[in-house]
């Protein structure tokens, strides 16, 4: 007879040890499978974030890199240039970013391409069309018009409605190409950039094209003719806007004295003063890139409150002529800055202005140019960003605190107050 | 029924108590490791292809489609790469917009890569989308300057036009003594951009452009846009236009009478250029993207089994277009045995071999194999190093 658990466990161990050293075997098996897989997955996703084209352990780059890396010291050296450490915080995965917009409600809306994500409250929600909660497959773009979020695709337009998911409204609204770049509200308008011209829509106007109403008149023969009026391309601006390929756009004013609307395009960049007709090519002044040497794509453009900036793939370029003057002194001329400058990196792939301080998001990471000395932003904690492919502010005028990072593996942020 | 049922059911259990609990717990975990170890997901290699290949270009999209196709026919007939296949999806620029076609390939049909290009407007379009998505894209077929320039994610097989105008105006200078060459470009392939280039190119060997003239798309008549550039006394001609649009410059210059040399980029090495200029097409200097005698015996398969299949000749688009898959092929076949991504897979390709000779990737994922210069004789384009031979 057994009677105590402890001979009972004895008993049952020696009649089933057979079963016991299979299970186990298979278990310790399948823990090694597991480990190997993720551990070969890790490596593989390390990889893919490497940006450069060739490999830091190859010699030819190594020697390469050093190059650069004495010029970037040199040019330090003889500028006085001084980097600076400061806090990043965590990365919050997510796929890579296309475009970040933070609305009145502090949500922070991403645009990747997966789909759109939100940070609300510390919770990172996704939309994508796996969940049914976005209708494409990826986001170029995102914005926010008070009223709705406006989520741009290579497949169309969408907005994100009352019952928490973004619906399709690219039948709802006359596009000249379902190919979004850009999508902009200027606090009137909201202007969408395609791959085959800009169009604009007043507020009155989306509620309109939202519920079905295709035209502000509501006769029918006039709705074609109306629709076409809003679409800014190459043949509707007698070729003041170079090219249709549209990518960026932008609206600058001057308060009391002029607007501004800024495309970049195909062909370089197009600034149209809204004061004149966009059908007389006389409105336009353009900056061509065969003639003023501008690296194509334009990745992004600011406005510092007199001049107006690019980021290309070759540096980041002045307009010499401020904005102000470009009505009767328009010149092409550009300033330029590189890595001989001292940036991180020559490619240029998001920018934006605060507080006399240009922040530049480049393909080598985060700098920013501050009464004409860059800086080169790196880590006291957390992981400073490499491929930083969307930078975006939080806040309103003085009020501005975060400077959100976009990466090809997430998102994170930093506290502009402690890099001041 | 029921009654059966309920018996089945005790069979069943009756027959599991014969198992520990230990023994009936290997089951799932059998099945999970079973599950977890298989890959489900398919080898196969999807490639997409994005080509104008119905409009004024396809005589050389065709051919350069062609020899994809034969690079494609070749690998997978020996089996594939790491037990996958090659498969393509063309998408034809002409008939649908490049944006859409690209956009499709990449986010519907989840190619790995994009192959093709040609004008340089289409280049930038794929170029640009193949980027933001992190996709590779390679072309074999668009020489303009600017691809794949200061890019992550883009790769060029092809020699590109600042290597083919060095080439060409260092030759001119050398073998001519070309001091005063006089461009004529077309607005929509080559551009401002490239006269621009090769502009900045001849004042390196000394020479002086007398004048660059550009004519648009559809233009026929080319007599008075000659007239203009010949009244500046040039001591040579140098086209940078299309193959048909070359063709004609070429034949209406000679009729006006000008027998100085004539040079022209790439397009003047193409079947199109050499059927249309006929006799014409004599003495004509070019660029070719390689020399054809360069890969030996492997180049002479090629054309072989090139004509067999197509009835025709191949010329450098086709084998270009080869030579692309199988970089790729190379570029796939090193992804397990290095542990990297496509791309990275593709960034270390700094040598090769190939049926046109050896080339590699510098640091910008340029082709950097030198151009070649030819001679047009009897309608055949002869590499300067082998002239002597005919």
């Amino acid at each position: 007879m057994i009677n105590t658990p402890y001979e009972k466990k004895k008993k049952y161990f020696s009649t089933n040890k057979t079963a016991t050293t299979i299970f186990v075997t298979i278990l310790v098996i399948a823990i090694l499978v597991f480990i190997f897989k993720s551990t070969n997955h890790k490596k593989n996703d390390s990889l893919q974030i490497s940006k450069y084209k060739s490999f830091s352990n190859t010699p030819q780059i190594n020697s390469n890199k050093k190059t650069l890396e004495s010029i970037k010291h040199f040019s330090a050296e003889n500028r006085g240039q001084k980097n600076i450490s400061i806090a990043f915080s965590q990365i919050l995965a997510t796929p890579p970013v296309n475009d970040i917009k933070v609305d009145q409600y502090k949500r922070v809306w991403i645009a990747t391409e997966k789909g759109v994500y939100k940070l609300e409250n510390d919770e990172l929600t996704a939309f994508t069309q796996e969940n049914g909660k976005y209708p494409f497959s990826q986001a170029t773009c995102i914005e926010s018009d008070g009223k709705y979020i406006w989520a741009g695709s290579l497949f169309g337009i969408c907005r994100f409605n009352e019952s928490g998911k973004f619906v399709n409204e690219t039948n709802s609204f006359p596009l000249p190409s379902n190919v979004i770049w850009d999508v902009l509200w200027d606090g009137e308008q909201l202007w969408i950039s395609t791959q085959k011209g800009v169009a604009f829509f007043k507020s009155s106007r989306i509620d309109n094209l939202i519920n079905g109403i295709t035209s502000d008149n509501t006769t029918e023969d006039n709705s074609t003719e109306d629709n076409a009026a809003h679409i800014l391309d190459k043949t509707t601006t007698n070729n003041g806007l170079r090219s249709s390929w549209c990518t960026k756009i932008a609206r600058y004013s001057i308060p009391a004295h002029s607007n501004w609307l800024a495309v970049t395009h195909d062909n370089g960049l197009s600034v149209l003063n809204l004061a004149f007709p966009a059908a007389d090519p006389r409105s336009w002044k353009n900056i061509d890139h065969a003639k003023s040497y501008i690296s194509r794509p334009i990745h992004d453009m600011i406005y510092d409150g007199s001049n107006i900036w690019l980021g290309t793939p070759t540096g980041l370029m002045m307009i010499n002529t401020k904005l102000r003057d470009f009505p009767g002194n328009f010149s092409t001329e550009m300033i330029s800055f590189s890595e001989l400058h001292g940036l991180p990196s020559n490619n240029i792939n998001s920018m934006v202005y605060h507080k006399n301080t240009i922040w530049l998001g480049t393909s080598n990471g985060l700098a920013r140019l501050r009464n004409n000395q860059i800086q080169i932003i790196s880590d006291i904690s957390g992981k400073k960003p490499e491929n930083i492919r969307k930078l975006a502010l939080q806040g309103d005028g003085d009020n501005i605190t975060l400077l959100w990072i976009g990466t090809d593996s997430g998102i994170q942020f930093i506290n502009l107050q402690t890099a001041d | 029924m029921k009654s059966t049922l309920k018996k089945s059911y005790k069979k069943i259990r009756r027959y599991l108590k014969k198992f520990d609990r230990f023994q009936i717990l290997t089951i799932p975990v059998i099945i999970l490791l079973i599950v977890f170890s298989i890959d489900f997901s398919s080898k196969n290699i999807k490639v997409g292809i994005v080509l104008p290949l119905s409009g004024n270009f396809s005589s050389r999209t065709q051919s350069h489609l062609n020899g994809i196709k034969l690079a494609v026919k070749h690998i997978n007939d020996l089996g594939g790469i790491n037990k996958g296949n090659i498969i393509l999806k063309i998408k034809d620029c002409d008939k649908i917009d490049t944006a859409e076609a690209t956009r499709d390939l990449i986010y519907k049909d989840k190619v790995s890569i994009i192959v093709g290009g040609f004008s340089s407007e289409d280049t930038r379009i794929i170029q640009y989308l193949s980027e933001k998505a992190l996709i590779p894209f390679l072309t074999g077929i668009c020489t303009h300057f600017e691809t794949a320039k200061a890019t992550a994610y883009t790769f060029r097989t092809i020699t590109d036009d600042q290597h083919q105008f060095e080439a060409l105006s260092a030759h001119s200078s050398n073998r001519y003594q070309v001091k005063r060459p006089a461009i004529i470009y077309d607005n929509d392939l080559y551009g401002a951009e490239s006269a621009q280039r090769y502009i900045e190119i001849c004042s390196k060997h000394s020479q002086q452009v007398t004048n660059a003239v550009s004519f648009p798309k559809g233009t026929i008549n080319f007599r008075d846009y000659l007239g203009s550039l010949f009244k500046t006394k040039p001591d040579s001609l140098v086209i940078l236009a299309p193959a048909a649009d070359s063709a004609l410059i070429v034949r209406q210059a000679k009729d006006i009478g000008f027998n100085k040399p004539i040079l022209g980029a790439n397009q003047c090495a193409s079947r199109e250029f050499l059927h249309l200029a006929g006799a014409y097409s004599e003495s004509v200097v070019t660029t070719l993207p390689y020399n054809p005698r360069a890969g030996g015996q492997k180049f002479d398969s090629f054309l072989s089994e090139y004509q067999e299949t197509y009835g025709y000749k191949a010329d450098f688009d086709a084998a270009t277009g080869y030579e692309s898959i199988m970089i790729l092929a190379l570029a796939l076949k090193s992804i397990p045995e290095n542990n990297l991504n496509l791309r990275d897979s593709l960034a270390t390709l700094q040598v090769w071999d190939s049926i046109i000779g050896s080339g590699g990737f510098d640091n910008d994922g340029n082709q950097v194999r030198p151009a070649e210069i030819a001679i047009i004789k009897e309608r055949q384009t002869i590499p300067i190093s082998m002239e002597e031979l005919f």
